[in-house]
C-alpha cells in the first residue's frame, strides 16, 4: 500500500491557502504579530504573512499534512524573518536591537530563538513584572516563567484553570510584544 | 550553564507555551486577544488583502515541482520566472498601489514575457527591500 505523501503538493497548498477561515487568517495575522515583535520591529508583520503565503505558493516551502494553516504560516514565517536577518546581516544593514545569531529551523513551528533575543526577552519580562501594567494572574503566570517552573506549576500555584491559562498566555504575548513595539 | 543560556532556557518554555496557546485558542479568545492589542480593524484589513490575493490562480505559473526546477536553473544558469510571477500576482493583487509602484498591473502579468517578468521582479526586490 503506497504511503500517504507528508507534505501536500504545490496545488494542495494552494487549495489550502485558499479555503482558509477568517478565524484561521486571523490566527496568522496574529502569529504575524508576533514574529514581527520578535524581530524587534525590523519587519512588518504584513510582509512576513505575504512572504509566508508566495513560497508557499511557488513551492519552496512545502506544507506539512500535520500541520493546520495558521501555525504551517507560523513556522515559514519564523524562517522567512531568520533568512531576512541573515540577509540584512550579511549586507551590512543595521536594524535596531539587530540579534546577533539567527538560526534557520525549516520544520518546528515553535523552536529555539536565538539567544540575545531570549535574554531581552527575559529582561523585558522583568521589567513588565515590576510595572503595573499586569494584572495579578497574568503576574503569577509570568513570574512563574521567569523563575523556571514548568506549565504545570504554574496552573497549580496561580490556581487557574487551562482555558484562564491559554487566555493569559495569549493576554501575555499581546503584552510583551507591545512592549517591544515600543522600544523598537 | 551560563545565566544568559539559562534565561534563554525560562523565555524558551515561555515562547514555546505562547506558541501552544495560539495554537490551542478558540477563535472567541483570538478575537478578544486581537481586540486587546488594538489590531481588529488590521486584522479585517488582512483578511481582505489576503483573500483578494489569494483569489489568483497561481497554478499555471509554475509548470514543473521544484526539484527540477532547481536542476534546471542551475544546469542553464536561468532565473526562476514561474517563481517571480507568482511573487508579482501576488504583490500586485493583495496590494493594488504598487501597480504604479511597478507600472504594471494585475492582468497584465500572465501575457508578460518571461524576460520582462525578470526586470519587473528585481524591480520589485529594489522597491521592497
Amino acid at each position: 500500500m503506497p504511503k500517504t505523501p507528508t507534505h501536500y503538493t504545490r496545488a494542495e497548498a494552494e487549495q489550502k491557502l485558499r479555503e482558509l477561515s477568517n478565524d484561521e487568517i486571523d490566527k496568522a495575522t496574529f502569529y504575524s504579530e508576533q514574529v514581527a515583535a520578535l524581530s524587534r520591529g525590523a519587519y512588518d508583520p504584513r510582509d512576513l504573512l505575504n512572504e509566508a503565503c508566495v513560497r508557499t505558493l511557488d513551492g519552496s516551502r512545502r506544507w506539512k499534512r500535520s500541520l493546520r494553516g495558521p501555525e504551517h504560516l507560523f513556522g515559514v514565517m519564523r524562517s522567512v524573518q531568520n533568512s531576512w536577518l541573515k540577509r540584512d546581516k550579511r549586507a551590512g544593514v543595521g536594524h535596531k536591537r539587530l540579534v546577533d545569531s539567527v538560526e534557520s529551523d525549516e520544520e518546528a513551528v515553535v523552536a529555539e530563538w536565538p539567544l540575545e533575543q531570549m535574554v531581552e526577552l527575559h529582561e523585558q519580562a522583568e521589567s513588565l513584572l515590576a510595572s503595573r501594567k499586569l494584572d495579578l494572574v497574568e503576574k503569577c503566570v509570568l513570574s512563574g516563567f521567569v523563575e523556571g517552573l514548568d506549565p504545570k506549576a504554574i496552573l497549580e500555584s496561580c490556581r487557574i484553570t487551562a482555558n484562564r491559562y491559554v487566555d493569559t498566555l495569549l493576554s501575555l504575548s499581546t503584552k510583551l510584544s507591545s512592549d517591544t513595539g515600543d522600544k523598537s | 550553564m551560563s545565566t544568559k543560556q539559562a534565561k534563554q532556557g525560562k523565555m524558551n518554555v515561555l515562547l514555546h507555551e505562547i506558541g501552544r496557546a495560539i495554537e490551542k485558542a478558540t477563535p472567541e479568545q483570538v478575537r478578544a486577544a486581537l481586540e486587546k492589542s488594538g489590531l481588529t480593524e488590521r486584522a479585517e484589513e488582512n483578511r481582505k488583502r489576503l483573500r483578494r490575493a489569494l483569489s489568483v490562480d497561481y497554478s499555471a505559473d509554475m509548470t514543473s515541482p521544484l526539484v527540477d526546477r532547481k536542476a534546471a536553473l542551475t544546469e542553464f544558469g536561468q532565473e526562476d520566472v514561474g517563481a517571480y510571477r507568482v511573487r508579482l500576482r501576488f504583490t500586485l493583487a493583495s496590494d493594488p498601489a504598487m501597480e504604479k509602484v511597478l507600472g504594471v498591473t494585475l492582468d497584465e502579468v500572465s501575457d508578460l514575457t518571461d524576460d520582462v517578468v525578470v526586470e519587473y521582479y528585481h524591480k520589485l526586490r529594489e522597491v521592497i527591500r
